[in-house]
């Protein structure tokens, strides 16, 4: 998982092509923009530039994957005839996942098309439910092939039996469902 | 419990609003509502169980099951659940 705005885009298609060819095209490759403003601070990039950094950075790389030279001319990067080597194992490249939290963020990712992934920290796992349904929709309405792509981010023990499952006792075996 | 600590001070100074709003709710967050609302945690069975019915409501494609969230699960407890979940939980649910 890569915070995309502060990497640099040649720099990060590179390395992560190279996990690709060593590891002969297991990546996946997941990015997002982190809710952590601190690291931001560290590398001293304004978190408010932090959208557009993620698209721009994510275009690049996309671009040094697939061409064997690209240009590009952006607000934060630009490029000429650059080539990155070497170029991933998987053609065009490998498989992207996004990382969402924010509420503007699942329309948007599904209006792009990427898969996405979610997690549950302050809230409920059945309170995803009406975020994954607006990307699902927005996925829908911008005409993607089938109904876009949902991995969750889960907090998960198994034990050999119930009884041993915790330190301390609880009565609730499933969680809630939403009402 | 330990994890939820944690990531309370984090979610604080969230620029994410929603983030940032619910920093109360995760830093007085009770065993019970963890249990009941975040994690899915018990023998194959129920886990199997689990695993399927949240399937059924939200529609997934795949987890990333963070086996030691907090960082406080013993070693070959945390082997012993990975184990359990490629070996038992998986194949029930393909």
């Amino acid at each position: 998982m890569q915070v995309l705005p502060l990497c640099h885009p040649l720099r990060l298609a590179e390395e992560t092509a190279t996990i690709d060819q060593i590891s002969r095209g297991r990546l996946l490759f997941g990015v997002g923009r982190s809710g952590n403003p601190r690291s931001y601070v560290a590398y001293g990039v304004p978190y408010s530039e932090s959208r557009e950094r993620f698209l721009e950075t994510l275009e690049i790389v996309k671009q040094a994957w697939s061409q064997p030279t690209f240009s590009y001319e952006g607000k934060y990067y630009s490029f000429n005839n650059a080539s990155a080597v070497p170029r991933p194992y998987q053609r065009p490249f490998p498989p992207i996942r996004v990382a969402a939290a924010s509420e503007e963020t699942f329309p948007s990712l599904g209006e792009a098309g990427y898969p996405i992934f979610v997690a549950v920290r302050s809230g409920s796992l059945s309170a995803l439910a009406p975020d994954l349904a607006a990307y699902r929709h927005a996925y829908r309405e911008a005409g993607h092939p089938g109904e876009g792509e949902v991995y969750l981010r889960l907090t998960l023990h198994i034990a050999d039996t119930d009884r041993q499952r915790a330190m301390k006792p609880s009565r609730a075996s499933c969680r809630a469902t939403a009402p | 419990m330990s994890g939820y600590r944690t990531l309370s001070t984090r979610l604080e100074n969230s620029p994410n609003r929603r983030r940032a709003a619910e920093a109360e709710t995760v830093r007085t967050i009770t065993y019970e509502e963890v249990m009941r609302d975040k994690v899915i945690i018990g023998g194959p069975e129920t886990v199997s169980k689990c695993l399927q019915q949240l399937h059924d409501e939200l529609g997934l494609d795949g987890i990333l099951a963070e086996l030691n969230f907090g960082a406080l699960i013993p070693p070959h407890a945390m082997t012993r659940s990975l184990q359990l979940l490629c070996e038992t939980v998986m194949p029930r649910l393909q």
